[in-house]
């Protein structure tokens, strides 16, 4: 037995899509060959192993058109996977960028890792550095003793000026003091010379103030006396008066009285 | 039986396929609620990734809408989709082994999908609790095996096994004639059981653990 099926016809007779004919011929083949049919039947195994992946579930998304005739794909995952890589891609492409702009620039070699911005220059040797910060440490004591200096011949200007200048005040201070007291002296001889003036005058107006209490007390009783002998007038003019009416009187009373007696003698 | 049901089912698509031709948006949705699960698994199958999976099925669509005009056959659409979406997967697959970033694993972390946390318990909104953490081992790993796949025999056998193609389709799909298509999925059978062999997985391990 010559025959033997091509691996399409196996796969054809897997699926049972072979014609009559076909089938027969390959199940004779397989039965005489025990090795090409334990094969087929893997394969089938196979399959059927593969059969175990199921369909996944997935959100079905609406799609839209506008005129433009863009299509918007609006209910699946918006972060497509292409999308996440076009970040990635961006994210590095800023990196690079941003390294370009600044120049940066990394390198290995025997003496170790180098890193810049800008190019990279070469390192010093010992003797370099050494002499590099003697030359620094000279520069700055040189400029230390500079300012030190500078600072010493303003510090002794500025005392010499303040001390200068604390004489004069110390001066003119004193000059005032004297002035103080002549002013203190002069003061004192006005303020006395107005206290006497002021007990002067107060006791010139006592005096005349007096004076003329005593002369208004004096023409005061004068008038009194005079009205009281005024006074004293009167009543002796009424009792003169009171005299004379009374001698009048009396002066009548005995008249009547004569008369009286005249008369009734002549009748009796 | 089954070849009645695909015959009804064909009928309105066909229909359908010829309204969305016009520019119908609505057309276009149902088709794209018809299709859009199968193209995702595919792709997903294709490139193990669920982000990149999305992306094509959704660059697929895209295509579809813009190039459904330029389709002659309405019969052929099945092919002419799949055609679309393994050219996608193919370039895809390029770029992730060029670039050699992303590697040929399974992550199911997205949303929408059965995750898979640390305690290897599933949760999100599809969380089956029967679906064993066993079966989700066994999946990535046939999912690892598929990627090693050479392309054609991986296209071929996820169309095969897992889309229910025709031959027929398949050869319209790849651009090849029925036989070539018959001799990778072989091929890539071959190959598949030798890693499962390697990984030992067999009949008998799997009904042991399952």
């Amino acid at each position: 037995m010559n025959y033997k099926p091509e691996e399409s016809t196996l796969i054809a007779y897997l699926y049972g899509e072979l014609t009559a004919e076909e089938q027969k011929k390959v199940e004779a083949y397989l039965s005489g060959n025990e090795e090409a049919r334990k094969e087929l039947d893997e394969l089938s195994e196979t399959l059927s192993i593969m059969g175990q992946v199921k369909d996944k579930e997935v959100d079905i998304p609406t799609f839209t058109f506008d005129q433009s005739s863009k299509i918007v794909v609006s209910g699946a995952s918006a972060f497509g996977y292409w999308q996440k890589s076009l970040a990635i891609a961006a994210s590095i492409a800023l990196v690079l960028f941003i390294g370009y702009i600044t120049r940066f620039n990394a390198s290995y070699d025997g003496d170790g890792f180098q890193l810049a911005f800008g190019s990279q220059n070469e390192g010093y040797n010992q003797e370099q550095v050494e002499s590099m910060i003697e030359l620094a440490i000279a520069k700055n004591n040189n400029t230390l003793d500079q300012k030190f200096a500078s600072t010493e011949a303003g510090m002794k200007e500025y005392v010499a000026d303040n001390s200068q200048s604390l004489q004069t005040q110390f001066v003119s201070n004193m000059d005032k003091r004297s002035l103080s007291e002549a002013d203190f002296e002069q003061q004192k001889r006005v303020y006395l010379s107005q206290l006497k003036q002021l007990v002067e005058n107060s006791e010139l107006a006592q005096k005349k103030y007096t004076d003329e209490v005593m002369t208004d007390f004096a023409i005061f009783l004068d008038i009194q006396r005079q009205n009281d002998l005024q006074v004293i007038q009167t009543r002796f003019n009424n009792l003169q008066d009171n005299a004379e009416l009374n001698q009048f009187q009396t002066n009548q009373i005995l008249a009547n009285l004569i008369s009286s007696v005249d008369g009734g003698s002549n009748q009796y | 039986m089954h070849a009645n049901q695909i015959s009804q089912a064909m009928v309105p698509l066909e229909s359908l396929i010829e309204k969305a031709m016009t520019g119908d948006e609505v057309s276009f949705n149902q088709l794209v609620n018809l299709w859009y699960k199968r193209i995702y698994n595919y792709a997903l199958k294709q490139c193990s990734h669920n982000d990149v999976a999305a992306d094509i099925t959704q660059r697929t669509f895209i295509a579809v809408f813009k190039n459904l005009k330029k389709l002659k056959d309405v019969g052929s659409f099945k092919p002419w989709i799949y055609r679309i979406a393994t050219n996608f997967c193919h370039q895809e697959g390029r770029k992730i082994s060029n670039s050699k970033t992303v590697p040929f694993t399974v992550t199911q972390n997205d949303e929408g999908d059965t995750r898979i946390n640390e305690e290897g318990e599933a949760e999100g909104i599809y969380f089956n609790p029967e679906m064993s953490y066993q079966q989700k081992e066994l999946e990535k790993i046939l999912f690892g095996c598929l990627q090693e796949l050479p392309k054609d025999q991986r296209s071929v056998i996820i169309m095969k096994e897992y889309e229910g193609m025709k031959f027929r389709e398949i050869a319209e799909t790849l651009d090849t004639s029925e036989n070539t298509i018959k001799t990778w999925l072989y091929r890539g059978l071959k190959l598949l059981k030798q890693q499962l062999e390697e990984k030992n997985i067999t009949k008998d391990t799997l009904s042991y653990e399952l």
